[in-house]
């Protein structure tokens, strides 16, 4: 949330104030600014105009879920609650820049981002679609004097709830509302005139949705005691938390249905491959992971890659030994071990063309000695001249000659 | 057993070497023999981020057979084993990788955790890095480029028969144009086991040369990193809660006008 921190007016921790009494305080002021909420890691925004909370955030959470996860949150001991002020004439600008965080209803075209980014269902995308306006009053409700005065106080900030804003007793009103009328709003229809029915008809789905949002519950639960500040009749009793904690409970269950949606929408697993193809992500094929592979510490090699590099290498060190004279015959055995590294064992036969007894005698060991290292010599190039790119791998083999 | 836990990313930039150099302080804070080795030869920070710049033998000398790793090894803070890469690009071509897996050998004796901080990208290098481990935690930002390598990092991973323990999120802005945590784990196909918020403080942590969980071990971003820490050990952790100075320092922000 973009909010300009500056000077808080009020600083203080969650456990040494009734945030309930905050909340109510603020909406008697007419509060304009925003009260930030850190507790631990999590930080949190609330936005107020004129008192009323219109935008929120909280950690990863947004609108409707970060005022519950606030509510949460102010519970904590060491929860800090700060409070900034901002002028009338900004608080529409920063309101303007939040939008994502807004709690009315008709900023859904949010949710329309959400599901176009596949988390939302197709029916919240009908219904948010449909919704080019907030329609204050789209149903009857047995609340009747009420209405002109939260219109008026909600003035252009185009709250969609009159019907919270009443008095107390609308409460227990309220929640048959959502309920009786969520799905069965088909059977409104054929009241009045059918265009603007099905505008709202199409809103009393919606509407309910804000209606019994926990944030809006909480300006219900502000706004229940604003016209008593004002008239003076009903009885202004400040709410506690443990009763904000029992509203807030019921409500919750109420908009359980209603959040589900979006919820299990967030919540069901998405296309993988719808997903890949939306952000241009490939996926590496085998082929590619293979020959990234091979490059790799000299490659890996399969059985038959192996049997043919210890045939050829075989030959080549065959071929080269009998270059070197007085050599009647020779056997050459090479096993690659691939398990791990690519390593081997060599093992050499030679049938050396011995001298007569005296030079036998006289220093033949010292010839065998010198014909051994020139065979080891040999092999050692031969297996460089095999594996050019990782010429290293000769340490990597055993040779073994027996000369007789 | 040491667990041999390579932190990769694919992309460069993320915030790796700032999560295993913090990780490994607070594994090691936990009570873990821990060692953070730092195999990006080539453009080595780690040593940056926790101070401990311009030691006499690094993994550039025993890669290039002129050390050995023991001499390498040097007390970091909250008693981190750190064996840094060396920050001079002198010997580069000397450096042979087969040598990694011995040195790794060699260190796996007496420690707990040996974390890796593995280099960006799929060259030989970063293959080394998570070819030597046995777990990896993969770390990206929520971002397409970024994910779109973590990607190509897991599945070579899962080739070379690395377990991926998770996905870490860093720099988490909370905001709509990026990957959500969902998105994320579905395309990686890797659980999130971390979302660590976009934080200034490690900036200037970093800036101090001390690991953020030493210099302000209540920011989002140390509480995050500690819990990750717990999680990958089985402990619990009880996050830091902001006491009345870091209130007054608040205000002092506030007052100072940053956020």
């Amino acid at each position: 949330m973009d909010v300009p921190i500056t000077k808080p007016s009020m600083v203080s921790y969650a456990d040494d104030l009734d945030f309930a009494q905050l909340l109510e305080n603020l909406l008697k002021e007419g509060h304009n600014g925003f009260m930030r909420i850190t507790q631990d890691a999590e930080e949190g925004f609330i936005i107020f105009k004129d008192g009323r909370q219109v935008a929120a955030e909280y950690g990863r959470f947004s609108r409707s879920e970060a005022i519950e996860n606030i509510t949460s949150a102010v519970e904590n001991r060491g929860t800090v609650i700060e409070v900034f002020d901002l002028k009338k004439s900004h608080i529409d600008y920063i309101i303007d820049v939040n939008k994502p965080f807004l709690l009315e209803a008709d900023y859904d075209v949010y949710k329309i981002i959400d599901e176009l980014k596949g988390t939302g269902t197709a029916e919240e995308l009908e219904s948010s679609v449909s919704e080019p306006e907030p329609v204050p009053e789209p149903e009857p409700e047995p609340v009747t004097e009420s209405e002109p005065e939260m219109e008026a106080e909600v003035g252009p900030e185009s709250e969609p709830e009159p019907e919270p804003g009443t008095e107390p007793e609308v409460e227990p009103e309220l929640e048959p509302v959502p309920e009786t009328e969520v799905e069965p709003t088909k059977e409104t229809k054929p009241v009045s005139e059918p265009e603007v029915e099905a505008e709202t008809t199409i809103e009393t789905e919606s509407e309910p949705k804000k209606t019994h949002s926990v944030a809006d519950y909480m300006t219900t639960a502000q706004n229940s005691v604003q016209p008593a500040s004002k008239d003076q009749s009903t009885d202004q009793t400040p709410i506690s938390r443990e009763e904000l904690r029992e509203q807030l409970k019921t409500t919750q269950t109420e908009t359980a249905n209603e959040v589900e949606p979006e919820t299990a929408a967030q919540s069901e697993p998405m296309d993988r491959s719808k997903l890949l193809e939306k952000y241009g992500i490939k996926e590496m094929n085998e082929d590619d992971v293979d020959d990234l592979l091979d490059d790799y510490k000299g490659g890996s090699l399969n059985e038959d890659d192996v049997e043919k590099i210890e045939l050829t290498l075989m030959n080549k060190i065959k071929k080269s030994i009998f270059g070197i004279p007085k050599i009647k015959g020779t056997e050459v055995m090479v096993f690659l071990d691939n398990t791990s590294d690519l390593s081997g064992y060599i093992n050499i036969i030679i049938e050396y063309e011995g001298k007569g007894l005296l030079s036998r005698l006289m220093g033949e060991s010292k010839d065998i000695d010198n014909l051994r290292r020139q065979v080891i010599n040999i092999v050692q190039i031969e297996i460089k001249k095999s594996f050019r790119k990782y010429p290293e791998i000769v340490d990597k083999f055993n040779i073994n000659v027996d000369i007789t | 057993m040491t667990r041999v836990i390579v932190v990769a990313s694919g992309k460069g930039g993320v915030g790796k070497t700032t999560i295993t150099a913090n990780l490994g302080v607070a594994l090691s804070t936990y009570g873990e023999e821990t060692l953070v080795l730092d195999a990006d030869v080539a453009m080595a920070n780690l040593e940056l981020i926790l101070g401990m710049e311009g030691k006499s033998v690094t993994l550039h000398d025993v890669l290039s057979g002129d050390a050995s790793i023991e001499d390498a090894i040097y007390e970091g803070p909250g008693g981190v084993k750190v064996v840094p890469a060396g920050i001079s690009l002198e010997g580069l071509r000397k450096i042979k990788l087969d040598r990694l897996e011995d040195a790794l050998e060699t260190l796996v004796h007496n420690i707990d955790v040996l974390l890796i901080d593995a280099p960006a990208g799929l060259e030989k290098d970063a293959l080394a890095s998570i070819a030597a481990a046995q777990e990896m935690i993969l770390v990206t930002t929520p971002e397409v480029p970024s994910i779109s390598d973590a990607l190509k990092t897991k599945i070579i991973a899962n080739k070379l028969g690395v377990d991926i323990i998770g996905v870490v999120i860093n720099r988490e802005l909370h905001d709509k144009t990026f990957l959500t945590i969902n998105e994320i784990e579905t395309i990686l196909e890797v659980p999130v086991i971390a979302v660590i918020p976009d934080d200034p403080e490690v900036s200037r942590a970093a800036a101090f040369g001390e690991p953020l969980i030493v210099k302000n071990p209540k920011s989002p971003t140390s509480n995050a990193i500690m819990q990750l820490g717990a999680d990958l050990i089985g402990e619990q952790y009880q996050p830091i809660e902001p006491d009345k100075k870091g209130v007054i320092a608040k205000l002092v922000e506030g007052l100072l006008g940053r956020r």
